[in-house]
Order: C-alpha cells, then structure tokens, then sequence
C-alpha cells in the first residue's frame, strides 16, 4: 500500500499533477507532510501550509518571476517545507536582542575623491541584448 | 547552450593524468631547468582534456596560458621569477577576467563578458599567475552538489558515481585531478570547505571582508568571500597574502595589514582547542567522520594540547539562520538580472513588463528561483519582521556566543561535513537534505570569522572526511599555522 503512495505522489510530483498532489495531499496528510526535526527528516506529521497559491503568486510577481500550473504544486511544497523547518527559529527568545544588520568592523574609511575614467559608452552597451545608438533597447513600456 | 555529458568511463581514471609537482616546490625546479613552465601548463591543459568527463572547467584559455608559459621560461633565464611564476589557477566562474566571459553557471548570464577583473584575480595576475580556465559550479553559488549548473553536474575524480561537493564543485575537482595548482573559490556558508572536504584538499574560508568582493558576482553580500583551494597549506598561505587586503573598489573589504602568512607557519604553542559534542553526537553525522574526528582529538590531547568540550546549543538553529538571511539578500542582489544591459533575454516578451518575467524565469536555475522566492518571502511586509529580523536576532547570538568560545579557546575543532561525497542525483529532489551538507559549515559564515578544511583520513569506501579548525576573525596566521601543524601531525 506504501509503495503505491509513493509510486503515485512521486508521479504526481514528477507529473506535476495539480489535482491528483492535492487529493492525495488531502487522503495521505501525515505521507505527505515532512517534518525536520534536527536534520532528520521523517514523514511523519503534517506539513503546514503557510504559503497557499495566491500567495506564491504575489510573491512571484515580486520577484518578477512567472510560476506556471505546472510548477506550482512542486514550489508549493518545497517553500513551504523550507519555511517550516526555518520556523524553528522562533523556539529562541530573542526579546531585547539588537539584530545583526551590517558585518563590518571599520568604519567611516574615507578615500580621496579623485575622478577616475568612467566606463566608455561603446564597452558598457557591449553586453546588452538589444542596443540603439547610446541606449539600451527594451520592448515597449505602454500598452 | 548546454553541454552535452559524457557518459562516465566505468574505471577510474584518474591513473592517466599527469601529476603536477607540488607548487611549493616548483619554482626551484623552474630555475635549476628541471621543468619549465610550459611543461607545467602543457601537463594540465593534458588533464583538463583527460578530464573532460569530469566537467570541472566551463572554459579553458589554452593559447593565453601557453604564451603566458613561455614569457614566464624566459624570465627564468634571468634568475629573477616573480612570486607566483610557474603556478597555474583556476577562477569559479563567479569571479571576473577581463575580456573573457564569466556567467555564474547559469543561462542568465549567457554571452556576458567581464569588462574588469576581479581584484583577487588581478593580484594574482600581477604576480604572473597564469588563469588557465573558469570552472563550473552550481549556479550563483547556490548549491551544495554542483548539481545546480546549467552545463550539468561535475563528477568527483575519485569516484564519478558520486558530487565533489558544492558550490564551487569544479574548482575543487580541477585541483583533485591535477588541471591546476590552485583553484579560487567563493565560500558563503561552505562552498569551498565543504568540496574540499568531498575531494581531498585544504579549502581556506578567510575573515568576511578579508579579501576584496570587488569582481565577485555576488549572492548574499553579509556572506560572501572569496576562499581559496589547493593541495598544502604552505600554496594556500602564499596566494591569501596576496590577495587579501585593502582595495578602492570595496568600501567594505578591511584595511587592517595582512600578515606574511608563508614566514609563520610555524606552531610550537600550546594550543586551547574546544569541541562541540552537540556536533559529534548528531544524528546525521556519518559513524566513521564522528570515528575519525574523535581520534584527531584524542591525539591532539597526546600531544599536550589542551582539548575541551564546549555547550554550543544553537548549532541547531545556525541552518536555519543562513538560509533565512543568504534567500533574502540574494532575492536582493539578484533583482539586476532582468534581460536589459546583458546576458540572456527571453525573445518571447512583447512588453517590458514581460520581458522581466520571461527572462528571469528561463533564465534562472530552479534552485536560483526557489530562493529567489524564499528570500522574497521573508522579506515581504507581512513577514519582515517574524522572518528576516529573527533571523538577523538569532545571527548575533551565534556570532556573540563563538566570540564568547574564543574569549578562552584559540580554535575550535568539528568535522567539515556530516557526510562524505554522497551520490550523483541523491538530493536533487529533497532541497532540505541538500541543505544539511552544510550544517558544520555555516556557523563560521554566520559569525564571519575564518574556517579551513583539511584531509582527514577516509571513511570505509575510501572516500576523504574533512577535518574544520574555526579560529577568532582576522586570526587566518594561527590558523594556517595550526593547519600545518594538524597535517603534520595526523
């Protein structure tokens, strides 16, 4: 019976199957969910999804990627096991602490400002797709 | 675009290379004209082409590293070699060469070509280093397999059923099969000790902002540095010395003096060496690593140093943290990879808006877009404050706690990875199995400090365990110097 489970939810993964990932999702929760524990991954308890479909689709346009149907219930389960194995972050208390935002230990160096050559004209467009004259060429802007 | 593998000889094959002769010797060998040096570059362009199944290099500068050769064989006639003369290097292909390509891996950056180079690598290019190739790796750095390329997976020389590790795989394998002397890496939470611990060598993760960024295409800039990998300490010593340092084109690099690593190698301290048991005795952690670590220890002990168990219970939560902090600052870093000043655009977009998308997307690996969207997550409105500020909470107490340690203790001592080199397509499918590969690595990244990884014996199926020293920021000359007194020893 295991054995069918997973032939089928590796196919559905493989697949990219929509339908067939959430019925079995919803069948097979405690198959399916992964749980980190340590490292050691078991599936023993049901993953939570804190990242539902319209969200990865905002987050995706943020980030101006496109996730098709196909994709989607594999990115779905992958962040939303990454999210919630980082989620044992919050067992530490961390009331009070000031968080680390910068790695530098030296501050305020200074240099003199001297004007250097700028990149020429002709060697920064070198590396664009789409070029005109001085410019970089993209496809237009307004509908 | 994408090269074609080949399928895999069924022998090993690493008997029909030509072996280099180490580097710490060779410029002796250049000027008594024992060798020369386009003997050297002829050796490893003949096991880079011996190689090729091993995938290690994207591209080879095959002319440019002979005529190199051949102005280097002149100068040894006037007795007078500049300081790398003779050493051949290999560049990740996350650092940039002048005029030649460089393209993280990735078909994003199809075409691109480097319009300056690297202030690692122009350093070294000063000291008539000859850069013989960019090398492959998992795409922007993000990987721990060298799985994640678009030019497929690099084969570890010792067995090609199994990863060199990752992400700077190639780099690892170039120097493993002989291709070059040294390879310059990027390690951000392990991707230079960790390949070094799967093939073999010393892999050097030095001081954050120890050397330049300048030139490195960048992923999670809180974390990145450039490492280094090679096959002694003494080579390694002698390339860091001269990159590290002060630059105009990295406001963030440190400008305190950089020692002459080569001229203190030497260690006769007493040294105050903490471990942590909560590593040791972790679930993940292969028997024979745990075997051969705990025996390193007990012969440190015999040797007369001082060996204690130290508490490091937020081990568990340093995964966690690098991951939360590297997905947001490469979800960041890499917003510049939209299709409109260079690499790869989609030619499907009519609007602007579209071609954003479209580029992104196929241009992108899918690991790049996992994290791209994690770390876009953690950084959203909603999320900021519960995610990405945790995350930087929890950073402070790691690097305070590893302070604390080295308030008392002068290294600190764990194995470089859980496991030895794991199978091809083990983890593909499993990305937080994948991440667990650099769980000994990445404390070191967290608190910025620096971290080597050298051999340490091989487990039951031959296969090498890396051995990690940790020591306080800025400390790389005890370090360097404990390594080679490590290898000696063991």
């Amino acid at each position: 019976m295991n054995c069918l489970i997973c032939v089928t939810y590796l196919r559905a993964r493989s697949v990219g199957s929509t339908q067939l990932w959430w019925s079995l999702r919803c069948v097979f929760p405690d198959l399916m969910g992964y749980k980190g524990d340590g490292g050691v991954y078991t599936r023993t308890k049901l993953l939570v999804m804190k990242i539902g479909r319209p969200l990865l689709q905002k987050l995706a346009q943020l980030a101006q990627l496109e996730v098709d149907v196909h994709n989607e219930p594999i990115l779905l389960e992958d962040l939303n096991k990454i999210v919630d194995w980082a989620e044992k972050l919050k067992e530490l208390d961390t009331t009070g602490v000031n968080p680390l935002v910068t790695m530098a230990s030296e501050y305020n160096i200074f240099q003199e400002d001297t004007p250097q050559a700028p990149l020429a004209h002709a060697k920064a467009l070198a590396n664009a797709p789409s070029r005109d004259s001085n410019y970089f060429r993209v496809p237009k802007v307004k509908e | 675009m994408k090269k074609e593998f080949r399928r895999r000889p069924k022998e090993k094959n690493t008997d029909s290379l030509d072996k280099l002769p180490p580097f710490d010797q060779l410029q002796a060998l250049l000027q008594q004209g024992a060798i020369t040096c386009e003997d050297i570059v002829d050796r490893c362009l003949h096991n880079i082409a011996q190689g090729a199944y091993l995938n290690a290099f994207l591209r080879v500068y095959a002319e440019e590293a002979k005529q190199q050769a051949a102005t280097i064989d002149q100068m040894c006639q006037t007795n007078n070699l500049p300081e790398l003369a003779g050493m051949v290097v290999g560049l990740k292909d996350l650092l940039c060469y002048k005029d030649h390509p460089v393209q993280a891996a990735s078909k994003i950056l199809r075409g691109f070509v480097s319009q300056f180079s690297a202030t690692a690598v122009q350093r070294l290019v000063d000291k008539h280093a000859i850069i013989v190739g960019h090398q492959n790796c998992d795409q922007f750095g993000m990987g721990s397999s060298n799985e994640a390329s678009a030019f497929g997976p690099v084969r570890n020389a010792l067995d090609t059923t199994r990863v060199p590790g990752g992400s700077s795989g190639g780099s690892a394998v170039a120097v493993q099969a002989h291709m070059c002397h040294v390879s310059l890496g990027t390690d951000t939470g392990g991707s230079v000790r960790q390949p070094a611990a799967f093939c073999g060598l010393v892999g050097l993760k030095p001081t954050y902002a120890r050397i330049s960024r300048h030139g490195l295409i960048a992923y999670a800039s809180s974390f990145d540095t450039i490492g280094i990998l090679s096959r002694t300490i003494q080579t390694c010593a002698t390339v860091l010395e001269i990159i590290a340092g002060p630059d105009d084109f990295d406001s963030t690099v440190s400008h305190r003096p950089v020692p002459v690593y080569t001229a203190q190698l030497h260690f006769d301290k007493r040294a105050k060496v903490a471990y942590f048991p909560v590593a040791l005795e972790h679930p993940g952690l292969q028997p024979a690593i745990r075997k051969q670590t705990q025996a390193t220890l007990d012969t440190l002990l015999r040797a007369g140093h001082q060996v204690e168990a130290v508490d490091f219970p937020l081990l568990e939560y340093a995964l966690p943290t690098y991951y939360v902090l590297v997905n947001a600052e490469a979800s960041a870093n890499l917003a510049r990879f939209d299709g409109v000043r260079y690499g790869y655009r989609s030619s499907e977009s009519i609007t602007v808006a579209d071609m954003y998308q479209k580029t992104r997307t196929q241009g992108f690996g899918q690991e790049v877009q996992r994290r791209i969207l994690t770390g876009t997550f953690v950084l959203s409105a909603d999320y900021y404050e519960a995610w990405y500020v945790k995350a930087q909470q929890v950073r402070r107490l790691i690097k305070e706690k590893l302070e604390m340690i080295f308030a008392t203790y002068d290294f600190i001592v764990l194995p470089t990875t859980p496991t030895t080199a794991f199978k091809i397509g083990a983890y593909t499918q499993d990305p937080l199995a994948m991440y667990l590969a650099d769980l000994y690595t990445v404390p070191a990244s967290i608190a910025g400090i620096p971290s080597i990884s050298i051999p340490n014996g091989t487990d039951e199926n031959g296969l090498p365990i890396g051995l990690q020293v940790m020591a306080p920021a800025f400390g790389e000359a005890q370090l360097l110097a404990f390594a080679q007194y490590l290898t000696l020893l063991l």
